[in-house]
């Protein structure tokens, strides 16, 4: 089953995303980028003092789920491999961020037995609008679904 | 966070290996949300999965990769913006090494690009190093 060309440029309902302590250090661990302050008693380092991997911003703009995989025009299944990804920082992630995640798609392109589709999740600030990523994700479908 | 003076086009990151194994794929699904099935079915990855069997996440080899820039940065705040290109897949239970290399440097912005890349034991590219960049923030002291 091939993608749905028709939704180049379809914007998704923006959803938002809070950035959690706990799911932070959750994914520091496993990613090897734990440090002191990830299990630290929050009374001693604050939420301030907590680094956030800049790769967790996958956690919230790759929730396929709830994007590409709701959208019943586009024809996602999951026989797919994750093709490239690029994030670029108006500022860095924190724990305690509330995020307005707007995921669009902006390209989808066919080849013989494959969809390349690339979508873009901008996300700002809820606080004050400000830019804080732009996520964008390359995702490869394959026709065959087996899945 | 580096020194401007101190960065020179060439250097490396330290080099860093991880062993991705199940436990670790699995912890990685946990954290991201991510449960594709190709990272934890065989049945279901011997059915599509590029390799035939089960496979890493692409953001499980990429967050491992921005950690080691992170370090060599000094910190998330100084990471401007990564982006990677999935050359193969990472089967389960193989080991990647980590690397990066200062591509360029720019003394105006106070900024480094590097090249970054994640290879299996062969030597064959997971991440590919000629089109994957990490931009990293220098400290560019009195003349910032």
């Amino acid at each position: 089953m091939s993608l749905n060309p028709a939704r180049v440029g379809h914007r998704y309902a923006p959803f938002t995303y809070e950035v959690s302590r706990e799911k932070v250090r959750e994914y520091a661990e496993v990613t090897g980028a734990a440090t002191a302050a990830h299990g630290a008693d929050p009374r001693v380092v604050p939420d301030a003092d907590v680094p956030v991997p800049p790769t967790f911003a996958a956690v919230f703009t790759l929730a396929l789920e709830r994007t590409l995989h709701a959208d019943p025009e586009l024809g996602a299944h999951w026989n797919l491999v994750h093709g490239g990804q690029s994030f670029a920082f108006a500022r860095p992630l924190r724990v305690g961020d509330v995020l307005v995640c707007t995921p669009h798609i902006v390209d989808i392109t066919s080849r013989s037995r494959m969809d390349i589709l690339t979508f873009a999740v901008d996300v700002t600030d809820a606080a004050d609008d400000a830019e804080v990523v732009r996520a964008e994700s390359t995702v490869i479908f394959f026709d065959d679904e087996a899945a | 966070m580096r020194r401007l003076e101190d960065v020179a086009i060439g250097e490396e990151l330290p080099e860093h290996f991880s062993h991705l194994d199940q436990e670790r794929v699995l912890r990685y699904a946990g954290a991201s949300g991510d449960y594709n099935r190709l990272h934890w079915d065989p049945a279901f990855a011997a059915r599509v999965s590029p390799t035939g069997g089960v496979i890493a996440h692409g953001m499980l080899s990429l967050g491992l990769l921005s950690a080691a820039v992170t370090e060599w940065a000094g910190g998330p705040e100084h990471v401007r913006s990564l982006s990677a290109s999935f050359r193969a897949p990472c089967p389960v239970e193989a080991t990647l090494r980590l690397g990066g290399r200062v591509l360029e440097v720019d003394a105006e912005a106070a900024t480094a690009t590097l090249a970054i890349w994640a290879v299996l034991a062969d030597g064959s590219a997971v991440i590919d190093r000629k089109r994957s960049r990490a931009v990293v923030a220098l400290d560019a002291g009195g003349r910032g």
